[in-house]
């Protein structure tokens, strides 16, 4: 209810804007003409955008008005259900408490709390949704009322007869309380009458509601349709001024331009005051007015001109064919004269009179013909030059080719030459790697004998130790021997004492002493034979001795021989990879030189076509008459020369003839080359070679 | 007892034993040797005279020892393993003759000993009863009394 009074008047503010503004905007017309086309565009759109808006204003206020009365309306049948709750409750509450006073059931009680809890519950949510309305007070009052006649129906009627009842003498008084007469009802309907009084006040307040939002819709309607009306209207009163203001004189303009295209200068141009795209176009349309003026007039001179010229033109004819006359003469003689040339006669001059103009033609034509004379003349003794120097060239070339195969023949046999050597160096080195093995076998054979005589040594110092003890034992012979020989002689002094009773004793003795003395003489015979195999003992070990310095000395001396030997294999080897190298090098020195007698060839039979160039060459100069010398062109090639040159050939053409032996002798000796020159007639021929 | 035999017959045998004296040969009678053994070191004795080579034990018997070399008037003799010691019995005293070496015994007639020759001194005869010429040897025999120093010493 409170929001009322801003909703209607943003609805009346809206109508009242449109035409205020659009009086305004064709007072201000005159200036209006001079903007640019874009911002009277954008002025019209702006006025139209802006009705919008306040329409638009105007219909998002009413909704605001609705949803708001849409709000209480929910708050009002939130309270009519809670209301409704409460009087279910409330009967309920005394059903249940009639329930147990008929049957005495427990069960009942149960009940009646329950329905009493749900009682106070829908006057509690109803107390919550009442909070911030506007008559809450009056509510919650109206509410605290109908708690506290509840609590006293509870009290005085359900508390007295639960007391009167569990007394079986009083029951029937409890009974009594809920009867016609009883005061139950009355509490009951205090309570009733309350729960009426609330729900009456909100089916009132809901029709209140409700005639609100009829009203805020109407007035919804009413904005849309009024601001469309205005929006039609301004679009259509801004698009006849636009069309006034912009197509009239651009069409104007347009009819202008035709006229000056079909070529009506004198038409006047509108609009060129204006300030805007218009007013621009039409300056722009003056000028080309202006411009199509200035280039007839320019027209009119140009045809002035051309009568002019063509006078000029008939004047000129008549000289022409005077000049034409003259030209006649000239070309004639110079055509004979020509011709003349063509023939090759060089002598032919022109000496008919021309005119001044021409004159310069006949000069410079016999001057040519004297120029070409003087160089036909020196171009036949060069010709005759050029032949000579030719032969030589031929001959040279031919002397070249024959000494360059002598050389590649040379070059082949070295080739070869080269070949077996490297073959046998190769033989030498593996030759010598054999005689550094065998002399590694040598050396170690050395070492070896080194060893065996070392042991003969010993077996010698065995064999001399062997002869000592022999002679010892010989020594124990001898001194037996010397005993025996002693007691022999015993027992003959013996025998000889006992007379002739001792004669046999006497035999015996003189036998024993004469083998005693054999033994000592073959003992002695021995010592001396040991004595000497002991001397030559020594000699022997001395001699090995010797045997093995010498050995070692050999097998130092072999030692340095391996050394040597490896060396040579080392440098053997050297020598055949570099006569390898050699050898390839011989080889490519024998292909480039086979490529040059080849080449050598072809420069040879380049010459000699040369030279019967020359020869042609003489042949077809001598075609051209030269005036004196017109009687020796056409002999043959070894007369003219005679002819033309005479000192010069006389020293080359001899040269052919020497130079033919001395290259022979030079390919064939060598050495003796120059003395075999020396008794050669002619020096020319080496200078040539 | 053999002077005997000798004396009576000029054809009867002696028996000699011949040695070697340096590079001279001599003979003794054999009944005058004892015995023949090889050289022992002597024992010298004090002032003895040269040719005396000092005593040696024989089977407990001392027995003087004469160079024989050097009684001869040879030079003396430097004795080794291989020289001889000839024992001979000369009257009642034995004597050990030191020489080189014994060669044989030679079984000899009487007539084979010749006489020592005149031409020599009374001393040579003293000492040199005769000398033996056989198988080309010369074989002098030596005549004991003198070579003993008593002898010497009495004959003086």
């Amino acid at each position: 209810m409170t929001t009322k009074a801003p909703l209607l008047g943003a609805t009346g503010a809206v109508p009242g804007a449109g035409p205020g503004r659009l009086h305004e905007i064709l007072g201000v017309t005159v200036s209006f003409k001079n903007l640019k086309i874009s911002r009277k565009l954008a002025i019209g759109f702006f006025a139209v955008i802006a009705t919008i808006i306040g329409m638009s204003a105007a219909v998002y206020l009413n909704l605001q008005t609705l949803r708001q009365a849409t709000a209480e309306e929910n708050g009002a049948r939130t309270a009519i259900d809670l209301i409704t709750q409460a009087e279910f409750k409330l009967a309920r509450q005394e059903n249940s408490y009639r329930g147990f006073l008929v049957s005495g059931d427990d069960f009942y009680l149960g009940l009646l709390d329950k329905h009493r809890k749900g009682f106070y519950e829908a006057l509690d949510k109803m107390k919550a949704s009442q909070a911030g309305h506007g008559n809450e007070a009056d509510m919650l009052g109206a509410i605290q009322t109908a708690e506290a006649a509840m609590q006293a129906w509870q009290t005085n009627i359900v508390d007295v007869g639960l007391k009167y009842y569990a007394d079986p003498i009083n029951r029937f008084r409890a009974i009594e309380m809920i009867g016609q007469s009883g005061p139950a009802d009355g509490y009951m309907e205090a309570v009733e009458n309350i729960l009426a009084g609330l729900s009456e006040g909100e089916r009132l307040e809901l029709a209140e509601v409700a005639s609100i939002s009829s009203r805020a819709m109407s007035q919804t309607e009413m904005a849309i349709i009024v601001g469309l009306a205005l929006s039609v209207l301004i679009a259509v009163a801004l698009g006849w001024l636009l069309s006034r203001m912009i197509a009239a004189p651009v069409n104007a303009l347009t009819g202008v331009m035709g006229e000056l295209a079909s070529g009506n200068h004198s038409v006047e141009v509108p609009a060129v005051e204006r300030k805007d795209e218009v007013g621009e176009m039409a300056r722009a349309v003056l000028v080309f007015k202006d411009a199509a003026i200035e280039k007839i007039r320019l027209e009119g001179e140009t045809e002035h001109a051309r009568g002019t010229a063509e006078a000029e033109r008939s004047r000129n004819e008549s000289e022409k064919a005077r000049k034409a006359e003259e030209d006649h003469v000239a070309i004639s003689a110079l055509a004979t004269g020509l011709s003349a040339l063509a023939n090759g006669d060089l002598t032919y001059r022109i000496t008919d009179t021309f005119s001044p103009e021409a004159q310069r033609l006949k000069d410079d034509f016999n001057a040519t013909a004297q120029q070409l004379q003087d160089t036909m003349v020196t171009i036949t003794g060069a010709i005759e030059g050029m032949r000579s120097g030719t032969g030589e060239i031929s001959q040279a070339a031919d002397d070249l080719s024959r000494r360059t195969e002598q050389q590649a023949a040379s070059l082949e046999e070295t080739a070869a030459a080269l070949d077996e050597i490297t073959a046998t160096v190769k033989k030498t080195a593996e030759g010598a790697h054999q005689a550094s093995q065998v002399t590694d076998q040598a050396r170690v054979g050395a070492e070896k004998s080194g060893a065996v005589v070392r042991e003969a040594v010993e077996a010698m110092a065995q064999i001399e130790k062997s002869s000592q003890q022999i002679g010892q034992i010989i020594g124990v012979i001898d001194e037996i021997a010397f005993q025996t020989n002693l007691l022999a002689l015993n027992a003959g002094v013996e025998a000889a004492r006992a007379g002739d009773a001792g004669k046999g004793f006497a035999v015996v003795a003189s036998e024993v002493r004469a083998l005693a003395q054999r033994s000592a003489e073959a003992a002695k015979e021995i010592k001396d034979l040991i004595s000497t195999s002991t001397q030559q003992v020594d000699q022997g070990v001395d001699l090995v001795g010797q045997t093995g310095s010498a050995l070692e000395k050999i097998v130092a001396q072999v030692g340095e021989i391996t050394g040597l030997v490896t060396e040579i294999a080392a440098s053997a080897r050297e020598q055949s990879t570099g006569l390898g190298e050699v050898n390839t090098a011989v080889n490519q020195m024998d292909q480039v030189t086979q490529q040059n007698a080849a080449m050598v060839e072809q420069s040879t039979a380049a010459s000699h076509h040369l030279a019967q160039e020359a020869d042609e060459l003489a042949r077809l100069v001598s075609k051209f008459r030269l005036g004196t010398q017109a009687g020796a062109q056409t002999a043959p090639r070894k007369v003219a020369v005679a002819a033309n040159n005479s000192a010069p050939v006389a020293a080359v053409t001899p040269k052919p003839q020497s130079a033919r032996p001395a290259l022979k002798t030079v390919s064939a000796g060598g050495g003796h080359a120059a003395a075999l020159l020396a008794a050669q007639p002619q020096d020319d021929g080496w200078e040539e070679f | 007892m053999s002077e005997h035999l000798n004396r009576r017959a000029s054809d009867r045998r002696r028996e000699l034993i011949a040695f070697r004296v340096g590079a001279q040969e001599f003979c003794v009678d054999i009944m005058s040797v004892r015995e023949i053994r090889g050289w022992t070191p002597a024992t010298p004795l004090p002032h003895a005279q040269k040719f005396m080579r000092g005593v040696i034990n024989l089977r407990g018997t001392v027995l003087p020892i004469i160079d024989l070399s050097a009684r001869l008037g040879f030079g003396f003799t430097t004795p080794e393993a291989r020289h001889v010691i000839i024992v001979v019995r000369v009257g009642e005293q034995e004597t050990g003759l030191l020489v080189d070496a014994v060669c044989d015994i030679l079984s000899v007639t009487e007539d084979m000993l010749q006489p020592t020759p005149n031409v020599a001194s009374e001393t040579v005869r003293s000492f040199i009863r005769g000398i033996l010429a056989v198988e080309g040897r010369m074989i002098g025999e030596i005549g004991l009394e003198r070579i003993l120093p008593e002898k010497e010493a009495e004959a003086a």
